[in-house]
């Protein structure tokens, strides 16, 4: 079994994060335990494409490594700092525009109508995910659920995006989501057993910026993604919360009952997504 | 009279070697031509690729091999291996990436002959942003006038390997082989 490179991947990264996030609890500092997140999705990049890219990045796909990185260690210098609310709001609106424009920079000296309604999308996409992120990262745990949600919601994101990868000619992205899946999954199960509030700025610019460049690159650069699943995705990091409001009473569910729930309704666009490339793409499925 | 005869003549000696000894120009036929690879799935079979759309030109001076020139230009979105979803794959981001790197080429440097009809060329591959050295084996098949349209024609089989890897190509390496074999054979046509 661990023949196969995407279970080995998997594997690496869910002990990976086991380690990482049982030695930040050793330390009380959110914003140590935070940076476990865009680690695993470092360590996933890297045992992806088995090398740290060089520097400058040739191509899209080594930008999608250092973009990680740099939004990441932004996150966790706003992480030390006090009263950011407002520079990370700007900072929601202005990564997915840079990461569009890097990403997408081999594209834009031909510009057209499409390619910039793709763009324009991608950008307004990425505002809203990095909004929704950093939401749920700075309200209350019994208001969005917490960093358990917010861990549920990026792997929701990645498992999501892994078929949508696939059908759209990058296995390796499918490879890189599915071993950050497994990663998150162990940093989601020490939060659950003892919770450190580790889901902050770090997390939200480090894996969304990540996620957002992976996304960019299948769209801009590889060019055969199907932008109607893509588009599907954007209900994940909302369906959590409308559910809740919806569905769920805050005098009826409380605690940890009510992250669980919560959790289950963001992930539950994946069948959505799933549902739609099965009806669009039974012939490369079949 | 005898000393203008023996003047002409001298000069008609001298065109005619001059003549022989220059490399003559030849533009690769595509028709006649074919770039493939192949590479291990597995460790089970060797998985065959070619690219369907290339060009190139030779200067090739049989007397005088290591004055040849050869580059050949190759566009990496015709990269076809007979099963679409993998040529999407192959053709994306994390491999050939066409968007961003749409063409590769190969510049001959080192031009080395073994006998009449072998010999290395040595070159500068560039694939994916990355240049690095390659060396093919070269085999000249025939040297002479197509019988069909009586243009000058030479060809040629070249047989070369590269690590992937070399060029920042390393996704699925392990289960996919690092080692890219070239077959490469070649017609091509005397410019006229």
């Amino acid at each position: 079994m661990l023949e196969n490179p995407i279970i080995l991947a998997a594997l690496i990264c869910f002990l990976l994060g086991l380690v990482l996030s049982g030695l930040v609890r050793l330390v009380r500092s959110s914003a140590i335990a935070s940076t476990v997140l865009p680690i695993i999705f470092l360590a996933s990049y890297v045992l992806t494409y088995q090398q740290v890219p060089t520097f400058p990045p040739v191509g899209s796909t080594n930008k999608i490594f250092y973009i990680a990185l740099a939004a990441a260690l932004i996150g966790f210098a706003l992480d030390l700092l006090s009263r950011t609310a407002n520079y990370r709001k700007l900072l929601a609106a202005i990564m997915p525009l840079l990461i569009v424009g890097w990403i997408g920079f081999p594209r834009f000296a031909k510009p057209d109508v499409e390619l910039m309604a793709i763009a324009v999308g991608l950008w307004l996409g990425g505002i809203a995910l990095l909004w929704r992120l950093d939401t749920v990262a700075t309200s209350p745990a019994e208001q969005n659920g917490g960093s358990i949600v917010g861990t549920a919601m990026l792997m929701a994101l990645l498992l999501a995006f892994a078929p949508v990868a696939l059908l759209g000619g990058s296995s390796t992205s499918l490879m890189l989501c599915l071993a950050a899946v497994a990663g998150l999954a162990a940093a989601a199960l020490w939060e659950l057993l003892v919770p450190r509030n580790a889901f902050s700025a770090s997390a939200v610019f480090g894996v969304g910026c990540g996620f957002l460049a992976m996304i960019d690159t299948v769209t801009l650069i590889t060019r055969e993604v199907d932008l109607v699943a893509l588009a599907l995705l954007l209900l994940i990091p909302y369906a959590g919360e409308l559910s809740a409001r919806l569905l769920l009473p805050q005098n009826r569910f409380r605690g940890r009952v009510r992250q669980v729930l919560v959790g289950t309704f963001a992930a539950s666009p994946i069948l959505l997504v799933m549902a739609v490339l099965l009806l669009r793409h039974r012939e490369s499925i079949s | 009279m005898r000393r203008t005869l023996a003047f002409v003549s001298t000069i008609a000696a001298l065109l005619v070697s001059a003549t022989a000894g220059r490399a003559a120009d030849y533009a690769i036929d595509p028709t006649h031509s074919h770039i493939l690879f192949t590479i291990d799935h597995l460790g089970f079979a060797k998985m065959v690729g070619l690219f369907g759309d290339f060009s190139g030109n030779i200067s090739f001076d049989a007397n005088n091999v290591p004055a040849s020139k050869l580059n050949v230009s190759i566009k990496t979105g015709s990269l076809q291996t007979q099963f679409a979803p993998r040529d999407k794959d192959l053709k994306g981001a994390d491999w050939f990436n066409v968007t961003e790197f749409p063409e590769m080429t190969f510049v001959g440097t080192d031009f080395v002959k073994k006998d009449d009809q072998t010999g290395t060329v040595t070159g500068n591959l560039t694939l994916h942003g990355v240049t690095k050295p390659v060396t093919l084996n070269i085999v000249v098949n025939k040297v002479g006038q197509n019988p069909l349209d009586k243009i000058d024609s030479a060809g040629f089989s070249a047989r070369g390997m590269f690590k992937r890897s070399d060029f920042g190509m390393k996704t699925y390496l392990g289960a996919i082989g690092d080692d890219i074999d070239l077959i490469i054979e070649i017609e091509a046509k005397k410019k006229s």
